[in-house]
């Protein structure tokens, strides 16, 4: 009987152990990705796409409207209005903080980012999602057809 | 003999196969994880890069060439057609500093495909094919795949990306030798170009 009992609870033990052996390995941010996926599918096929007379071109950026998103994120009142817009917002108090990196093929940078979220150390989970996009000046005929970049968009 | 230890003799014997079977279990799991196997690239990796591949195709294709023209080629069919004709459907694979023919000498010529796909891709450590599809001449609705950029078999967790170009017969030769005049009309074909990506 205590031969069995000890064996039973080595058996109990083992089986809640071991599933905490692989918790460094699991990844818990599908919800984190996928919100990434969305807010940079909306912003290469809508907030940031270039707009003409004729519609909205995926994936063609507009480096007018890159600009005025650059400067939204930097102004708080605007930058909330923008993650409500891009369903950032998990509740009233809560909001994720977005990172937009664009990455030229001439080798520039520009790292979108709030100064606030800047401050949010970089510990836990972080979704990403890149995109390829061409960006363009459309008051600039010299710029036709415009530069290659990655579009990389990450929200923790 | 006779005693009653036969209960616990039986739960103890379901218990330990259990830890058998289960221990096999992680093992086969665990033992397979190597950079080529299947685990190695993640569910999101591949969505990334199927995202790039899309975005490269859809991009290139909705960018005419002649700004002040909307109706004109656009620069993912300009490039296959400077493929075609300038290049002579000839198979190129990356060497680390261009696109190179078998021969190792010629050079394919640039175009935005071909900036693009250096930019996006080469640049980032993807492995890519680019192939084109389009209907055989013979009836029975046969396919033919030619290879523009092969580097070779793309592993068991390649993605596709692939997007429908209409060649007309002021693209490209009405005699042409190897995508066949498909129609009567001024349709040439129409050519599905397929970009294979994997992580090396």
């Amino acid at each position: 009987m205590i031969g069995i009992g000890i064996f039973l609870l080595a058996f109990m033990f083992v089986f809640a152990f071991i599933p905490g052996l692989f918790v460094p390995f699991v990844s818990n941010s599908d919800e984190l990705t996928m919100t990434a996926d969305r807010t940079a599918a909306t912003l290469v096929d809508d907030t940031l796409a270039l707009h003409d007379g004729s519609g909205v071109y995926p994936g063609i950026l507009d480096a007018s409207q890159i600009n005025a998103f650059a400067s939204a994120v930097n102004n708080p009142a605007q930058y909330n209005q923008l993650r409500a817009g891009l369903g950032l917002n998990m509740t009233d108090s809560a909001l994720y903080s977005l990172e937009v990196v664009i990455s030229w093929q001439n080798g520039s940078t520009m790292d979108i980012i709030n100064s606030d979220d800047r401050a949010v150390t970089l510990i836990g989970n972080v979704g990403q999602s890149k995109r390829f996009v061409f960006i363009r000046d459309p008051s600039n005929p010299a710029d036709y057809p415009g530069a290659m970049a990655v579009l990389k968009v990450r929200v923790w | 003999m006779r005693d009653n230890r036969g209960q616990i003799q039986t739960i103890e014997g379901i218990v330990a196969a259990f830890i058998v079977v289960f221990a096999l279990a992680i093992v086969v799991q665990t033992t397979s994880v190597t950079p080529l196997s299947s685990s190695f690239t993640n569910q999101h990796i591949k969505l990334e890069l199927q995202n790039v591949g899309n975005d490269l195709l859809s991009t290139l294709d909705q960018t005419p060439w002649n700004r002040s023209d909307p109706a004109s080629a656009s620069e993912l069919k300009l490039g296959v057609v400077t493929w075609a004709v300038f290049d002579n459907y000839t198979m190129f694979t990356w060497n680390n500093t261009a696109f190179v023919a078998s021969d190792h000498i010629t050079v394919m010529t640039d175009s935005y495909l071909t900036k693009a796909l250096k930019f996006a891709l080469v640049a980032n450590g993807t492995a890519f094919n680019l192939e084109l599809r389009y209907p055989d001449a013979g009836a029975g609705g046969n396919m033919k795949t030619t290879k523009v950029i092969w580097n070779g078999d793309p592993s068991e967790n390649s993605v596709t990306a692939s997007r429908y170009i209409t060649l007309s017969d002021d693209d490209i030769a009405h005699q042409d030798h190897v995508i066949p005049d498909y129609s009567s009309t001024s349709l040439h074909a129409t050519v599905e170009v397929r970009l294979t990506l994997w992580v090396m």
